[in-house]
């Protein structure tokens, strides 16, 4: 079978160090830092669309910081990282798993209810699912923006277009939802509806 | 303090500042797990949403803060049995909640060790 390999999407790997961010036992006791960069953590195992803004930024030296610091080694992201890109399939739809707690729905339709109403939807099931579908689809064309990595994990908003209904046939909203990159494909929510796209 | 709890920011920080979020602002603990001695916290813009005020609505703002630096306002009515539900793989040590000056978990144990003192 022809697989199609491309540099399309990347995922970020360090082979001396297995702890990823949503390893739940690091989680809890808050140790998932210890002796690595936040960031690295952070990002360790996580699937990246290989552009600018859609994947960490490496670290950029200048000739004479790589002249100088010649007992550090360069590395990925800072001196001495043993984090790697490496080239993966770009993924598809059935790769991606969402990670949504039940707060999450509720919060959608506490919160965001006279929204989803002016777009012509019901705040329901359907719609709920409608957006999950719209999420996976968007990050697997690439079409999100990393907001924040910090400790607390890779932070991006990804862009759903939404068509409109009723009153607003024919007419697409692009509004942000806002996830956390967790490792080999998982998504998890931070909000569905975080605001619009300019 | 626990999740969908309304709190208010009790501090100016510049490390929340660089996210919009300022003193004396009010938002809604939307995660139920504490990472970090922090919650997640969303700030939503209080103008309704319809299509005419689409183009001016402010987007959400999502900022981890310390527990240190914010009080509830207004307490949600979730259960334990709720908190458990939205924990990370459903598990009960993940610490949830503020009680007492204590970041508890569900099975009541504490993460700091002098009331208040939440670095401790």
């Amino acid at each position: 079978m022809f697989v199609n390999w491309s540099n399309d999407w990347i995922q970020v790997v360090d082979n001396l160090n297995d702890v990823v961010f949503d390893d739940n036992e690091n989680g809890i006791h808050g140790l998932i830092t210890q002796k690595h960069c936040e960031k690295c953590i952070a990002v360790n195992q996580c699937w990246f669309a290989n552009e600018k803004n859609k994947k960490p930024e490496s670290m950029e030296y200048s000739i004479e910081q790589i002249l100088n610091d010649s007992k550090n080694k360069i590395g990925l992201y800072h001196y001495n990282c043993h984090c790697q890109e490496i080239d993966i399939l770009t993924p598809t739809e059935k790769d991606i798993k969402l990670i949504c707690p039940e707060g999450k729905d509720d919060w959608l339709f506490r919160d965001k209810t006279p929204w989803i109403r002016s777009l012509g939807y019901e705040n329901d099931n359907a719609f709920l699912e409608y957006l999950k579908k719209k999420v996976v689809e968007s990050y697997c064309l690439g079409q999100y923006e990393i907001r924040d990595i910090t400790k607390y994990g890779v932070a991006i908003n990804v862009f759903v277009n939404i068509e409109g209904r009723g009153k607003n046939f024919g007419k697409i909203y692009t509004a942000k939802s806002a996830w956390m990159v967790f490792s080999n494909g998982k998504l998890k929510c931070n909000t569905f509806l975080g605001g619009k796209a300019k | 303090m626990k999740l969908f709890d309304k709190v208010k920011i009790l501090v100016s920080n510049p490390k929340y500042e660089k996210y919009g979020v300022y003193k004396d602002m009010v938002g809604t603990i939307i995660d139920a797990e504490i990472e970090f001695r922090s919650f997640q916290v969303i700030f939503t813009d209080p103008t309704p949403w319809s299509e005419e005020t689409w183009e001016d609505i402010k987007d959400d703002i999502l900022c981890f803060i310390h527990v240190k630096d914010m009080e509830v306002v207004e307490e949600s009515d979730c259960t334990d049995e709720y908190l458990l539900r939205n924990l990370p793989n459903k598990d009960i040590r993940w610490y949830c909640k503020v009680e007492d000056g204590f970041i508890k978990n569900l099975r009541g144990e504490k993460l700091n060790k002098i009331a208040y003192d939440y670095d401790s």
